[in-house]
């Protein structure tokens, strides 16, 4: 009788543990085939983009195109320059302007702040972040262009309709503050107390604890967010082609009208994509997008590992 | 033993405050004697590391603190006074629990503080600097041919005796260490406390422990906290021999008699014979079959 029983419990546990591993191989596969989609979907965007850009690439050059400022797809040319210049412009004004706030900002929300301001200011931040980017694009239509239109380009002797290159970064610099400035004070939290309590021990003041100790210690943190900021920018489509008055030019000054590669084609997919080598230039401006944020990224992750070695704490 | 007094709290008490007041010490008043190493000890969350850091100032970087009573380096008040904060903190010192690199290289750790202060003429009195500190807690011979790597790099025992060379170069009278050995191996642990025992001849060493057996090894004087009260405070010798408060010695013995007990009952199974653990033990046996 005691031996019947043991030896069904046996069978039983045997036979359910032949379902568990079962179990176990299908889970496996499945989490295989859910991180192997990310990498086939990678490869068909490449795939995409680079095929439907041959027939322009088998009609110009390279080099020809990114350096020709004539962008006329109507007829045939293909200049990206105007845009090329217009993204980087907009990208080195934008964190020009955004950077020094976002860092300053950080380290006042991480370091100085206290109890209810602390909550206040780090809410609002989080709210502004939330901001679906068309309502700030709206409300500078409204504020922002006619205020530098009317007052800021005529004081530094520019004339301008209030669209453009400085209006788009003042406006992206806004937009992408809050996030550089959340992941900054992240970084900054997350750094140890002893390191204040080591620093302020020898006798340094809190600000020289700050430079010299936790602005280098976050650095490589900071560093990521800085360069997330300038990714966000570099593809921002919907507030530059609101702002930056989509006038295919190399703009002459900050308040003039431009254009940049992903405001180069949503204005133009719409009418022109019926032109089968205007829609391969376009997609080539999207290849050209990639391939910038890609550089872009890994040159970030090896200066992030060489600060992360030289600072590390 | 010298009648020199380094340091004296007067009615120190810390309150926590927040949703509750929590009072983590309560009106110690205590005497700190100068080129001695003194232990503070007690159970955990009696008010040791709290003690620790409002001796320098270092618990105003938190918020919700409260501090009433005052300290004195030598005659003059820390709290009430006009000399700023970062300069009581270079005169009384502190190495914290974990031993912490700054992201420097190991040259820039040493010679941070000074630097800050500016107490050097030239680099070459400041690779002086460096070196005899570094020197001084046996740390040089290990690192004189990588100055300039990440401190970080180095071993947790070389990052603690880094943290004591760091502290030592701005010439602080008082050094307050913070369970320095309690994050190191037992080797790491016994080099930091060889570093200690050759720097009390020349400072005033506060030193918090969970180790009575490092105590006894390295203290001249014991000062003990429960609760955040003071129990009592006495030379190294008495303490241990001949403790006054009848809580020191339910405290020595019940260390003790935990210690000999956790050992005992681990060996137990194995059925070592109890009288030699007994006798290895250091601490009181006596007490224990009680």
């Amino acid at each position: 009788m005691a031996e019947s029983t043991e030896s069904t419990e046996s069978s039983r546990t045997r036979g359910r543990l032949s379902t568990r591993l079962r179990r176990e191989r299908i889970s496996s596969v499945w989490f295989t085939v859910a991180g192997c989609f990310a990498i086939g979907i990678f490869v068909l965007i490449v795939v995409t983009m680079v095929y439907q850009s041959l027939p322009l690439l088998q009609e110009f050059s390279v080099a020809q195109m990114v350096t020709s400022s004539n962008w006329n797809p109507g007829e045939n040319q293909f200049g990206f320059l105007p845009a090329i210049v217009g993204t980087v412009y907009v990208s080195i004004l934008t964190m020009a302007m955004g950077t020094p706030i976002a860092i300053l900002t950080a380290i006042y929300l991480a370091e100085y702040a206290e109890g209810r301001m602390k909550t206040l200011v780090g809410t609002f931040i989080d709210v502004l972040a939330a901001i679906p980017s068309v309502i700030f694009g709206l409300v500078a239509l409204l504020v922002v262009v006619p205020f530098v239109g009317n007052y800021l380009a005529p004081a530094f002797g520019s004339s301008a309709t209030g669209q453009g290159i400085f209006t788009v970064s003042l406006v992206m610099s806004i937009i992408v503050t809050p996030f550089m400035i959340s992941l900054s004070v992240e970084s900054l939290e997350a750094l140890p107390d002893e390191l204040r309590e080591t620093s302020l021990g020898v006798g340094a003041t809190k600000w020289e604890t700050i430079r010299t100790v936790l602005l280098r210690a976050a650095g490589p943190g900071i560093f990521s967010a800085v360069l997330l900021g300038f990714g966000r920018v570099f593809g921002a489509t919907i507030v530059p082609a609101m702002l930056i008055g989509s006038q295919t030019q190399i703009p002459d000054s900050p308040f003039a009208t431009g254009q940049t590669l992903p405001t180069l084609i949503v204005n133009d997919f719409g009418e022109l994509m019926s032109l089968p080598l205007t829609q391969s230039a376009l997609i080539f401006v999207g290849v050209m997008l990639l391939v910038v944020v890609w550089l872009f990224n890994f040159s970030a992750m090896l200066i992030r590992r060489r600060l992360k070695r030289r600072w590390q704490y | 033993m010298t009648s020199n007094v380094a340091l004296t709290t007067d009615e120190l008490s810390v309150t926590y405050t927040g949703n509750e007041d929590v009072k983590a010490l309560n009106s110690v008043s205590l005497e700190f004697p100068s080129n001695q190493l003194t232990a503070i000890i007690g159970p955990s969350g009696c008010g040791k590391s709290t003690l620790l850091k409002s001796l320098n100032r270092l618990h105003e970087i938190q918020p919700n603190v409260e501090i009433e009573g005052d300290v004195s380096l030598g005659d003059q008040p820390i709290y009430n006074t006009d000399e700023p904060a970062p300069e009581i903190r270079r005169r009384i010192g502190y190495v914290p629990q974990t031993p912490t690199a700054l992201p420097l290289s190991i040259y820039e750790n040493v010679a941070y503080g000074v630097k800050i202060h500016g107490d050097y003429e030239d680099s070459a009195e400041l690779d002086e600097i460096v070196e005899s500190y570094l020197r001084k807690v046996n740390l040089w011979d290990e690192v004189k041919d990588r100055l300039d790597t990440p401190g970080a790099e180095l071993s947790t025992g070389q990052i603690q005796r880094l943290c004591l060379a760091r502290s030592l170069a701005v010439e602080p009278e008082v050094l307050l260490c913070d369970e320095v050995t309690s994050a190191l191996d037992p080797i790491s642990a016994e080099q930091v406390e060889e570093t200690l025992k050759s720097l009390k001849e020349e400072y005033t060493i506060i030193m918090v422990t969970h180790s009575m057996d490092q105590a006894r090894r390295l203290a001249d004087d014991v000062v003990f906290l429960y609760l955040g009260e003071l129990v009592e405070a006495n030379d190294a010798r008495t303490f241990f021999e001949n403790p006054q408060a009848e809580r020191t010695k339910e405290f020595i013995s019940g260390h003790g008699a935990s210690t000999y007990l956790e050992e005992s009952s681990d060996e137990s199974d194995s059925e070592v014979q109890p009288d030699e653990q007994a006798d290895g033990s250091r601490d009181r046996p006596a007490a224990v079959e009680q």
